[in-house]
């Protein structure tokens, strides 16, 4: 029953013999996933061994200098957030200097592992409790989740308390005394907020309303109306609160960044012309990019997948959100096995799509279940960067900003440059940089620059 | 009644048999049936019956549990109420169709509009190095067939207060006495009423952090370790549910969902113990209350040494209950 378990060098491949050349992490400290733990010497190389999982570490076993089999322990570590008396506990445990009953308790242990391995009844030994906090869910439980739907309240925005950073009970209670909320409805309809509420306006410097059903709801704090100019009150919208939830939850779980690459749309617009002068509509520009990237996401899979505790999945095939902007905020439909579609049946799909969002016709499954997301801000106007937040669990957000012409140094066939005026589209992919090293965007982004700019 | 709030200290098992002697003056269709009954019961229960009720009623008899239980069932069907007292628990496997099959369905199975009460003695747990085939605690089992109830008392008063509410019971009642608690002294009513009521549980000790849901041989370690988590600022409810059928859901829910918290602790193996099946009920009743995962402290999986030093470690010790309380207070 001991907390203490093992720190084990990893298994590398074929390799069998390491040096434990030295400790970054003193006993006692605690350390995250992916702190290096210590450096290790193996027969091909010096590598450094990081976390897997949050812990701490309890005793360092390896001397540094000293050789070790691949699978040896060369420590104790003990779970993130463990308490000192249960580490202390679990060390006189695994020491065998614990209470007596508890001592002999390992030593038989140990007496019938024989036994365990042979029998179905025995079975192995789980920490309790361990398997489940382990996950996403360790930063809330069942009662703060039901606690906050009942009460209305973003849970994303509740301040922890709890063991390892969870989010309990009382926490949400705390915010709900705070903000004078009362539970709405039981059960999961609570998050219903009337659609169309009254929109009282606000007399400059007034107080804010100290009753919080009379308050517009829910936001994430009251908006102070202290020496403000007078104003509007706008009840957010579901769509609003989901938008703004998915945000915060983005922006704080998810490391992202944006890469940039200059696209000629030369090409492409070439193309486009060239169905018109034929009297076809052209698909869209658009159309072409979520054409030419979903097919190439099947060859760039890293994109197009989902990055979960401990491990990746690499959808097989492209489900394709396309950001849209509605009257009521943005919404994303999805096109499902978006790599089949050429791209006059994607232009028409994007169509059809947006209509039905701007309609609010969309069903719930035709916003479910995206891969990766393309969003379109330059048809709106002439943005010079689509940088975004990324969509839901996804590694990976394509932007495309507005079309410019700019002046570019173009090749000619003698070797020399010239300056032409070329549609230039500033391509952006916005990744999670958990998920994803620079490496495997740029490639990517390579290879659609390569595709759009030899559409012919 | 005359001796109404008397009490007075007696053993465990003499408590057993002092109900047991009260409910066989009042009904005289109660007869006890075992191994060496008539010279007191191996363990001292039965002491002085067949001298009050005559070998009659106090009836010894051979190594045959199967019959003896299969009697019991018969008896029981034509108005009878016999008590048999097995010696081990272990012994009522060889009586298992007997027990889950005929005590255990025959009401149902044959439209019997009649009372079928028995009560099965069947002590459990651990005693000293009894060894891997007299020390097991089985009461799973009654929770696990249909159409008995089962009853686990954890100290003298109860010993008598659930013998009797046992005897009283229309339905076949498994009465697991603890084999450690046997020769154990406790204060124990002397009111020839005093029943504890079936399915009903009691708390031990309050506490606001957690729900430590126990019975049997683990009560008083449980209230030993909650002693030493209070030093630490931990305060643990202790429950101890006495009946395992039908299980107090209205005492155990009203705690759990007051410390949001909950840990089940029993010296059966943990593997498929009462505590599984109490844990998984308690998810499904009240999962939104809870802020952790539900603890369990149970016997290793593994055949009970002869040893004593070693058959101690494989069940709970107050350490282990300690330590599971500061982790569950972590999680």
């Amino acid at each position: 029953m001991s907390i203490i378990r093992d720190l084990t060098i990893p298994m590398m491949g074929s390799v069998e013999n390491a040096r434990l050349l030295q400790w970054y992490v003193a006993e006692g400290d605690a350390f995250v996933a992916g702190d290096v733990l210590y450096e290790l010497e193996t027969d091909k190389t010096v590598t450094e061994i990081t976390a897997e999982e949050d812990g701490i570490l309890v005793r360092r076993l390896g001397e540094e200098g000293a050789d070790f089999k691949m699978g040896d322990c060369v420590g104790w570590q003990a779970p993130a957030g463990s308490l000192p008396e249960a580490i202390q506990q679990g060390v006189a445990l695994r020491e065998g200097n614990g209470p007596q009953p508890a001592a002999a308790a390992v030593a038989l242990a140990t007496s019938v592992t024989a036994l365990e391995s042979s029998t179905t009844a025995a079975t192995t030994e789980v920490e309790p409790g361990e398997m489940l906090m382990g996950g996403v869910m360790a930063k809330t439980s069942p009662r703060s989740r039901k606690l906050a739907r009942e009460y209305g309240i973003d849970i994303t925005t509740v301040t922890a308390t709890g063991p390892r950073g969870r989010v309990t009970g009382e926490d949400v209670l705390r915010v709900a005394a705070k903000r004078k909320r009362l539970p709405v409805a039981a059960g999961p309809e609570a998050n219903v907020v009337p659609q169309k509420a009254p929109v009282p306006t606000v007399e400059p410097g007034a107080e804010v309303a100290a009753a919080g059903t009379s308050l517009p709801s829910p936001a994430q704090r009251p908006v102070a109306l202290t020496n403000k100019p007078a104003g509007t009150r706008v009840r957010h919208s579901l769509r609003r609160k989901t938008i703004a939830s998915n945000m915060v939850c983005a922006k704080r779980e998810m490391p992202h960044l944006t890469a940039d690459m200059d696209i000629d749309l030369s090409a492409l617009m070439a193309l486009r012309k060239r169905f018109k002068a034929s009297g076809q509509q052209p698909p869209s520009i658009l159309a072409y990019f979520a054409c030419n990237a979903s097919r190439l996401l099947q060859e760039h899979k890293s994109l197009n997948a989902t990055f979960g505790e401990d491990e990746m999945v690499l959808w097989n095939s492209v489900n394709l959100n396309i950001a849209v902007d509605t009257d009521e905020g943005l919404v994303v439909p999805v096109i499902r096995d978006a790599q089949l579609l050429t791209a006059a049946e994607m232009s028409t799909r994007i169509a059809g799509l947006a209509e039905a969002a701007r309609q609010r016709a969309l069903q719930p499954e035709e916003m479910a279940g995206g891969t990766f997301t393309i969003s379109n801000p330059g048809a709106l106007g002439p943005v010079v960067r689509a940088e975004a937040v990324l969509n839901g669990d996804q590694v990976a957000l394509m932007g495309m900003p507005g079309i410019v012409q700019k002046p570019v140094a173009v090749a000619l066939p003698d070797g020399s440059y010239a300056v032409q005026v070329r549609p230039i589209l500033r391509l952006g992919i916005t990744f999670d940089h958990r998920a994803l090293d620079g490496g495997p965007v740029i490639r990517f982004l390579n290879a659609l620059k390569f595709a759009i700019e030899s559409l012919a | 009644m005359a001796n109404n709030d008397k009490m007075e200290t007696m053993l465990y098992n003499a408590a057993m048999g002092l109900g047991l002697a009260e409910e066989m003056r009042t009904n005289p269709d109660i007869f006890v049936l075992g191994q060496g009954v008539a010279s007191g019961g191996w363990f001292g229960a039965e002491k002085g019956l067949a001298d009050e009720f005559g070998s009659d009623r106090v009836v010894d008899c051979g190594i045959c549990e199967a019959f003896e239980v299969g009697m019991a069932a018969g008896a029981s069907v034509v108005g009878m109420t016999p008590v048999i007292n097995l010696g081990f628990a272990d012994f009522s496997l060889i009586a298992g169709d007997e027990i889950y099959h005929k005590l255990g369905k025959w009401r149902y199975m044959h439209g019997l509009n009649v009372p079928m009460s028995a009560v099965i003695i069947l002590p459990v747990g651990v005693m000293g190095g009894a060894g891997p085939e007299h020390s097991n605690s089985i009461e799973v089992l009654g929770m696990h067939f249909p159409g008995l109830k089962v009853v686990v008392p954890s100290n003298a008063a109860d010993a008598k207060g659930l013998m009797k509410a046992a005897l009283r019971e229309p339905n076949p009642v498994l009465y697991h006495s603890i084999q450690t608690l046997s020769f154990t002294r406790g204060e124990v009513p002397l009111d020839s009423d005093y029943i504890v009521e079936i399915g009903k549980g009691i708390v031990r000790r309050p506490g606001r952090d957690a729900t430590l849901l126990t019975y049997g041989s683990m009560v008083n370690r449980s209230l030993e370790a909650a002693t030493t988590l209070a030093n630490e600022g931990i305060e643990v409810e202790i429950i101890d549910l006495r009946s395992l059928v039908p299980l107090d859901w209205e005492l155990i829910l009203e705690s759990v969902n007051r410390t949001h918290r909950a840990l089940v602790v029993h010296e059966a193996n943990k593997t498929a113990g009462p505590g599984a099946e109490i844990a998984a009920q308690i998810q499904e009743r009240a999962f939104y209350e809870l802020e952790t995962p539900i603890l369990r402290v149970a016997g290793k999986d593994v055949p009970l040494p002869q040893q004593n030093d070693l058959e101690q470690a494989c069940i709970p010790s107050v350490d282990e209950i300690v330590a599971a309380g500061r982790h569950i207070m972590s999680l």
